[in-house]
């Protein structure tokens, strides 16, 4: 039994892998960090210096795979006719200056680069520049890269670059990147990138900060409660009531009472659960008043505000459930050992929950496990509607905010959930039906 | 004036579902199985009215597909993307009031300042367009109200006569109709009453049945308006991605081995992602996108559609995993088979034993599964918009319109009428497809009719 529980376990990690590499993916390489920063910055006009502020916020500056040690100091965009910058180095080291390619909006156009350096003697430029540091670029869309170094010497107050950078139409898309090439251990070569701090560490559930600067991982653990608060209560009450409508309608089976049952279930299957969210409020709060509207409080307190979201809840379920249960009732109904029982001469009741019930409660409970991670998981909707502050809110609120971090970590937290249910299911079949061997 | 069609890439898809249907429903048709399968159904009388119904839903969403842009000598290059939908409720398009007003009010739902002999009064304005006729709004509304109805009535029931003498002229002739009874000839009556109502309520100077929402629009053909948005994501969601359902499901049941556990990983992953949050991450990146596109493509009626097609594609996305899944299992049980033994036996390769012989035997799950899922679409579609990851806010849907209203429940009197239309409008749509998609199931699948 051991030995199955820990391979099943075993199984599911590939595909842990396998979400984390899809999510990794839908983020961060169907989207580059720019044009998340540019969703984000949300204006038309946004310059490249708020998206690599907005970047750097986020470490989203980092490599997607392998950190080779570059790194930027700075940068100067060509916003006028003739742009002019000191940048200050980092001393003895290569360094490199990336003319970027203009967005493919843009017209390529040539440009004239020109660098010069406080200790000219120490700075040795590729071949490509004439001897006064200047560079007449053709024009092209491609990115343009040029490695330079800047010899040893004194580096107590490191040497200065002089960049200048000239442009027909200026256009602030077009600019000259400074890069440095630094010291990089070799762990961090793999850990000092966006793979690695945005995807791999998901995996051990370090969820990093959302963008308002709170630790994710501090945040579920706060609105774990008030989710759990209104879930457990609804598995337990909602189990019950649906058993036993379900069984009344199993009880009268074929007869009116079972025919206009099951079309109330399809009835209250087909309306919308914000109707029901919105109906209760405005019934129960708005012209009832036994309730408040909205609100969440700690404690004992919290069972007014919790008792609504409960009740409607587990009326939005009731119609689906029942349905589904009433088949299972019939289904077990239709075995041959119940023929057995009513053979003996049993009470048509006894049979029903004496027998048929037993049997019927495996799938019902199998089918109650798979959902038990998601009682973390928090409802949206309801939780928005009431102003629960639980999982499911904070969801919702990222997803509005369009919090890219929180979004990638709710989807990880729950597919891990969701993982987790199946194998729970698969356990707990073996558990309860000795029928299924294991393998 | 004439006009110039514009097919929107939903436009395209949707014709091409039509065609698809068509054609799939003629080659159905010739085999007897499929022939016992829609006589049960046509036999239940809640699925046929319920099949009328979605008839119904179903020819307004057509209307409302056909684009064009109306081009005159003035303008050449045409002005803004219509539809004959449009072009029939020009009417109620055009009396947009300026804010709030209840269903059947002449007055506004909020009150403002007027200057009157020389004093400031606050009063309830006079609705720009509702029962402009009328001399005295207060007093005379109700019996104009009444007259309408009774006029809408009378015609309604007068087609609905004319139907019922048409059907029993033709039950003399056919058998087909007569075994119906008078269930076509008072669905015909219903839905004549209910259009001759809506016009005669609506008519010259009538009123807002459902009364306007906050930009003064009719609510009514809002409500109209997204019946297409509905039907599309519930019906283009599922056959987007169905021939990859299909086509996966066949080859992992068929060829068991390392194809099987490689899409049995694929569709493990997929569903392992909440939908919901799949569907989010995906939006958010395709806002992205289509904030990139060029100005040509900005108009908002063509961003929309593009957003509309990519929300189908990413609902779609998430739902097949469930269909490969029991396609899968249905091919591992036909593979042994004796008829795909025979057929392989004579020799014939993997792809035609695949095509004739086992997907035409799984087709039954598709029809189920895509009809089962309809509903549920339709209904995601409104808990989508409200989170904000659905249709785009310019586009009418039911969503959008709980969304706008939602907002309007803390205001006292309440603002109902926006929820009121699209309840009614989504229970009309997601009940008759639940009841047709039950009967459905009920005639297709095997394990039921054994019984």
């Amino acid at each position: 039994m051991i030995s199955y529980i820990i391979r099943r376990c075993l199984y599911a990690i590939p595909t842990l892998i396998g979400v984390n590499v899809i999510v990794f993916a839908l983020f961060f390489f169907v989207n580059s960090p720019d044009d998340m920063a540019r969703v984000h910055l949300g204006q038309k006009r946004v310059t490249p210096e708020q998206i690599d502020a907005w970047k750097r916020e986020r470490s989203l500056d980092l490599p997607y795979f392998y950190n080779n040690g570059w790194r930027r100091l700075g940068s100067l965009a060509a916003d006028e006719a003739e742009n002019k910058a000191e940048l200050a180095t980092l001393g003895a080291g290569t360094y490199a200056l990336a003319v970027d390619a203009p967005s493919a909006a843009t017209e390529a156009q040539s440009c004239n680069l020109r660098v010069q350096c406080s200790a000219p003697a120490r700075l040795s430029l590729p071949a490509d520049f004439a001897s006064d540091g200047t560079l007449a670029l053709p024009a092209t869309t491609e990115r343009r890269r040029f490695v330079f170094q800047i010899g040893p010497g004194d580096d107590e107050e490191p040497p200065e670059l002089t960049l200048s950078f000239a442009l027909e139409s200026p256009a602030p898309t077009h600019r000259v990147v400074l890069e440095y090439k630094g010291d990089i251990a070799p762990l961090s070569r793999l850990t000092q990138t966006i793979f690695y701090q945005r995807s791999v560490k998901m995996l051990f559930f370090s969820y990093g900060r959302s963008d308002d600067g709170k630790d994710i991982g501090d945040e579920i653990l706060k609105r774990m409660w008030p989710s759990l608060s209104i879930a457990v209560p609804v598995l337990l009450i909602a189990m019950f009531v649906d058993i036993f409508f379900a069984m009344l309608s199993a009880f009268y089976r074929g007869t009116y009472v079972d025919y206009w049952g099951v079309i109330l279930c399809v009835l209250l299957m087909s309306i919308s659960g914000l109707f029901y969210i919105m109906g209760a409020q405005v019934l129960f709060s708005k012209i009832l008043r036994l309730v408040p509207i909205s609100g969440y409080d700690d404690g004992l307190h919290s069972i007014k505000f919790i008792a609504l979201p409960i009740v409607t809840v587990i009326i939005m379920g009731l119609g689906g459930s029942i349905r589904f249960y009433r088949t299972v009732f019939l289904e077990e109904i239709g075995k041959d050992y119940v023929r057995t029982a009513r053979a003996k001469g049993l009470s048509e009741f006894s049979v029903l929950f004496v027998h048929a019930l037993k049997n019927a409660m495996l799938p019902i409970l199998t089918s109650v496990v798979a959902g038990l991670p998601f009682l973390f998981a928090g409802n949206l909707l309801l939780e928005s509607f009431f102003a629960i502050p639980g999982m499911g809110s904070f969801t919702l609120d990222a997803i509005q905010r369009q919090d890219f971090a929180v979004v990638q970590a709710m989807v990880c937290l729950g597919s891990f959930l969701y993982i987790v249910g199946l194998v729970l299911t698969d356990i707990s079949y073996t558990l309860v039906d000795p029928r299924v061997r294991l393998e | 004036m004439g006009f110039r069609p514009v097919f929107l890439w939903s436009d395209i898809l949707v014709y091409a579902l039509m065609a698809g249907g068509g054609l799939w429903l003629c080659l159905a048709l010739r085999r007897e199985y499929w022939r016992a399968a829609l006589r049960q159904v046509a036999a239940s009388r809640v699925a046929m009215l319920s099949f009328g119904i979605l008839c119904v839903y179903a020819s307004l969403a057509f209307l409302d597909t056909l684009h064009f842009k109306p081009v005159s000598p003035e303008n050449p290059g045409g002005g803004n993307i219509t539809s004959v939908l449009d072009l029939i409720c020009d009417s109620l398009r055009r009396r947009t009031e300026t804010t709030y007003s209840a269903p059947f009010a002449t007055r506004s739902f909020s009150m403002e300042t007027i200057g009157q002999d020389g004093r400031q009064v606050r009063v309830y304005p006079r609705l720009k367009y509702a029962a402009a006729n009328l001399g005295d709004p207060d007093a005379e509304a109700a019996a104009d109200i009444q007259g309408r109805a009774l006029t809408g009535l009378a015609w309604g029931v007068g087609v609905g006569a004319l139907a019922f003498v048409a059907c029993g002229l033709w039950g003399r002739f056919s058998r087909a109709a007569k075994s119906q009874g008078y269930l076509l000839p008072g669905f015909l009556t219903v839905i004549a009453i209910l259009i001759a109502e809506a016009i005669a309520l609506n008519r010259d100077g009538g009123y807002h049945i459902f009364g306007t929402d906050k930009a003064g629009l009719d609510v009514f053909y809002v409500a109209l308006k997204s019946v297409r948005t509905g039907l599309i994501i519930g019906t283009l969601t599922t056959l987007i991605v169905t021939p990859f359902a299909i086509l996966f499901g066949v080859l992992a049941g068929y060829f068991g081995g390392w194809v099987d556990d490689i899409i049995q990983y694929v569709y493990t992953t997929l569903s392992s992602i909440p939908d919901i949050l799949l569907i989010a991450a995906a939006m958010l990146i395709i806002q992205a996108w289509l904030a990139g596109l060029p100005a040509a493509e900005q108009e908002t009626v063509i961003a929309a559609d593009y957003r509309l097609v990519c929300l189908c594609i990413i609902m779609g996305i998430t739902s097949w995993t469930g269909l490969c899944r029991l396609i899968r299992a249905e091919v591992l049980k036909l593979r042994e088979v004796e008829y795909v033994q025979a057929a392989d036996a004579f020799g014939l390769g993997h792809a035609t034993i695949m095509a004739r012989h086992l997907v035409p035997n799984v087709m039954h799950i598709v029809l189920i599964s895509v009809v089962l899922r309809f509903s549920g679409l339709v209904l995601a579609e409104a808990v989508l918009a409200y989170v904000g990851i659905g249709v785009d806010p310019s586009m009418q849907s039911w969503g959008n319109m709980i969304n706008l209203a939602r907002l309007e429940l803390a205001r006292d009197p309440i603002v109902w009428w926006n929820l009121l239309a699209a309840f009614v409008f989504m229970l009309c749509l997601v009940l008759p497809a639940n009841l047709f998609g039950d009967a459905v199931r009920d005639a297709l699948d095997p394990r039921l009719r054994i019984r």
